[in-house]
């Protein structure tokens, strides 16, 4: 599966669009990396829903979360609109974060356990209303001074400096110390090093002129640093009274902006803003979560799994909600779970991941019954059928575990466990192409096997 | 098919078929909080024969999960009252006091809990987990504990169980842990175990994997099972029996074919019609009950359903519908309305 690729990204203006996205992240100091996700390409059209499959440890949530650049990918572009969030600012991304919103897995560990519904809804209204006003120049400066201090202090090259610095600075010492140690004493017991120790002292101050950049620029920023906090409440104050002066109206604007989501999403306003998060069941703490990523009126929610923590009964009211939302404001979904039927049931096109590649896209209903991809069919069997005249032991249960992807396996990364593997799936990664007899333009299914399913697997 | 398996089994060891290993009567659990006494369970009356397994069935809040612990006597000390009478191969355990109790625990009934994450010892190597209670009941050597330990590590699929065996419960993924898990319920070979959610926090392959495995060790053990969750689909080819948990009281139990084939309470019918189902079509509107579980401070005078149903009459809220055996064998129902649909199953796949 290891598919790579991107065949299947369509042509017409998408929403969302992700490009050859790659997260890698370090593991300890041996250059080792995980391979969470490797070179996925998927795109979102206005007012579709986009399901990603696939088990626990395939990158779903992964890829979801270098979206939202949190942390952002390691290769590979995302674009919204096209505009590519690569290289935004700070700023620049929390005004795109308003229009890409996200919704989590645990309803009730996603909101804040101390602040109140209303608080927890009108947060990203207040973000994005605080960002109005200007910071003063002595606070933006301060800003400014402790995240280049900080990426200063993390720098390679200082830390090659100082280590380098304290080890010549150390080598002088004990020479001195040594050199010292071993002359003889005088009439008043005191020793003199002679030519050693005052090489020692010599190359001590070698090791001090390495350092001295380091310490001047720390005591000049420490310095600068102290003299700014000193300065900021006062810098401030404009702003601060500015605000103070729109906080009422602002205020009473957000009251009916929350109230009105909260009552969108099904949950009693008047008696609800005044709560904390635990005096709600987990099927309306999401319904709470959902309304907060609507305030904001974004073009896609990205949703983690919203619904693998619920019950049943509840899972039914979310899915309902969440379509109905679609419907209404016409917002595209990327909705991550690991049901293939709950994503069947909410999605327009459905991506199935494996150990951080694509294995397979199509339409939901065309994935159900003519999957290509072994691995697909693995996770349709697995899904529990509340009918007793099946057996769920003939169902095609995989076994083993999903390999680590620190070192994934080569060619087809679903080689292992794949009962149609053959010596081509570890030499050759297989590529996304269009699969054998589909429709091409918008219903096209897409699949990267070298042995993909066909008719006669399928009954 | 696992009835008929374990009935075999049932022959075989020629077990007194006629007394059930557990019979709970009438168990009544009642916490004391400052809004009121809260009835968790509320009269509920069972029983499970040697082998065979039992689905519990409800939302979150209906009671389940309370009720499993109340059996095993797992409820804090305080401020807890539980009435009736529980009977493990016919002797009464509701009574018993917590040092009684642990000649039972883990060596007659054991439970698999359903976060397999919180429920190890984070700072405990599997392995030492796992013979704690072997070492406890049996009395064995260390050495023949930790063979004892990793054969059973072996016996719920786990590879390389002498590596397992000396690793921490964070370097396992989480359908590991919750086999690890099951290996410490299987230690002292318990003949009833309680499976409470054990599959929601996982994904659906592994769900598969550890049901099949849970399974395979109760028809090798001719162990009884108590198989709690809140998803029909889970149960339904696996269970022998299916109970229909809500508010607190059992309002449906029947034989699991029968349920399916002839559901009569309206609860039944939607907990099974909110399951999004694989073969139906994209964007197939989910039928979902509406509203929410009862309080279970202020138990309505009528049924604890009523509000939330959608067939509900004027008796439905004055008059509170008992468990009453219907037509058909073992099956029993709570309801003064109930559904008269003989094929619910194929009603709901439309």
């Amino acid at each position: 599966m290891a598919g790579s690729g991107s065949v299947h990204l369509r042509e017409r203006d998408s929403v969302l669009r992700v490009e050859h996205l790659t997260v890698e992240f370090p593991v300890g100091t041996s250059g080792a990396k995980v391979h969470a996700v490797s070179d996925v390409s998927f795109d979102i059209m206005k007012g579709e829903t986009l399901g990603v499959v696939g088990e626990s440890g395939c990158g779903k949530s992964t890829t979801g979360k270098a979206i939202m650049r949190v942390p952002p990918p390691t290769k590979g572009s995302v674009l919204l609109e096209g505009q590519d969030l690569e290289g935004l600012s700070a700023n620049e991304l929390r005004e795109v974060r308003g229009r890409l919103q996200m919704i989590f897995q645990d309803p009730i560990s996603s909101l804040n356990p101390r602040r109140t519904i209303r608080d927890i809804v009108a947060e990203p209204l207040t973000v994005q209303w605080l960002e109005g006003f200007p910071r003063s120049p002595v606070s933006t400066a301060w800003r400014r001074l402790t995240s280049a201090m900080t990426a200063g202090a993390r720098h390679p090259i200082a830390g090659r400096l100082a280590r380098v610095g304290l080890l010549i600075f150390f080598i002088g010492f004990l020479l001195f110390v040594a050199s010292t140690a071993l002359a003889d004493p005088d009439d008043f017991g005191r020793r003199d090093g002679g030519g050693g120790a005052s090489l020692g002292e010599w190359i001590m101050t070698a090791g001090g002129v390495v350092l001295l950049p380091l310490i001047v620029v720390g005591a000049v920023g420490a310095v600068l640093w102290a003299v700014l906090v000193l300065l900021m409440p006062l810098a401030s104050l404009p702003r601060t009274l500015k605000i103070r002066s729109q906080q009422k109206a602002f205020d009473a604007e957000t009251e009916t902006r929350v109230a009105a989501a909260l009552e969108e999403v099904g949950i009693p306003a008047d008696l609800s803003m005044p709560k904390m998060p635990h005096e709600f069941s987990g099927g309306q703490a999401q319904r709470i979560s959902i309304a907060r990523a609507l305030i904001l009126e974004p073009e896609v929610i990205i949703c983690d799994e919203p619904v693998s923590a619920l019950d049943v009964s509840v899972q039914a009211q979310v899915l309902n909600l969440l379509e109905d939302l679609k419907a209404k404001y016409g917002i595209s979904l990327m909705f991550i779970a690991h049901d293939l039927a709950v994503v069947k049931n909410i999605s327009d096109r459905v991506v199935v991941m494996y150990l951080g590649k694509t294995c397979e896209v199509a339409a939901p209903d065309a994935l159900y019954a003519a999957p290509r991809h072994p691995y697909t069919q693995v996770l349709m069997s697995a899904i529990p059928v509340p009918d007793p005249l099946i057996d769920p032991r003939s169902a095609r249960v995989i076994s083993g575990e999903l390999p680590s992807p620190i070192t994934p396996p080569s060619g087809c990364r679903f080689r292992t466990r794949c009962p149609r593997a053959t010596e081509l799936c570890t030499r050759a990664e297989p590529v996304m192409t269009l699969a054998a007899g589909s429709p091409g333009e918008s219903d096209a299914h897409y699949v990267a096997c070298h042995h993909p399913l066909t008719e006669e697997d399928w009954s | 098919m696992t009835g008929s398996m374990a009935d075999d089994v049932c022959r075989l060891t020629k077990t007194p078929a006629e007394e059930p290993l557990l019979s709970v009567e009438n168990l009544r659990t009642q916490f004391f909080t400052p809004r009121g006494a809260v009835t968790a369970v509320d009269g509920v009356s069972f029983t499970l024969e040697r082998g065979k397994t039992l689905g519990v069935v409800g939302e979150s809040g209906s009671g389940k999960t309370v009720l499993s612990r109340s059996i095993m006597n797992l409820l804090p000390s305080r401020n807890v009252k539980r009435t009736g009478s529980v009977r493990f191969d016919d002797r009464e355990i509701l009574n018993l006091s917590d040092s009684e109790m642990r000649h039972v625990w883990g060596k007659e009934m054991a439970m698999v809990f359903q976060d397999p994450m919180t429920s190890l010892n984070p700072v405990m190597k599997v392995g030492k987990q796992i013979i704690e209670s072997l070492r406890l009941h049996l009395d064995v050597s260390k050495k023949e504990a930790r063979s004892t330990g990793v054969e059973l590590l072996r016996s719920v699929n786990i590879p390389e169980p002498e590596k397992r065996f000396e690793e921490y419960p964070h370097q396992l993924s989480g359908g590991m842990r919750q086999r690890v898990m099951i290996a410490v319920a299987l230690a002292c070979g318990p003949r009833l175990l309680f499976a409470d959610e054990p599959t929601t926090a996982l994904d659906v392959t592994v769900q598969a994997q550890i049901l099949n495995l849970l399974q395979d060790q109760q028809i090798e053990r001719h162990m009884a099972m108590i198989l709690v969750t809140h998803d029909l689909g889970v149960v339904a080819g696996r269970a022998d029996e299916i109970a229909v948990m809500y508010g607190g009281r059992l309002v449906e139990k029947a034989p699991t074919a029968t349920l399916f084939r002839d559901m009569k309470h309206p609860y039944t019918e939607a907990l099974l019609q909110s399951i999004p189902r694989i073969e139906n079509p994209s964007h197939t509107r989910l039928k979902v009950i509406g509203g929410r579980p009862p309080d279970l401070v202020n138990q309505p005078k009528g049924c604890a359903f009523a509000a939330r149903c959608p067939r509900v009459q004027p008796r439905c809220l004055e008059e509170r519908p008992e468990l009453e055996p219907s037509l058909a064998a073992g099956h029993s129902f709570a309801c003064h309305f109930p559904v008269e649909s003989a094929g619910s199953l194929s009603e709901s796949s439309n």
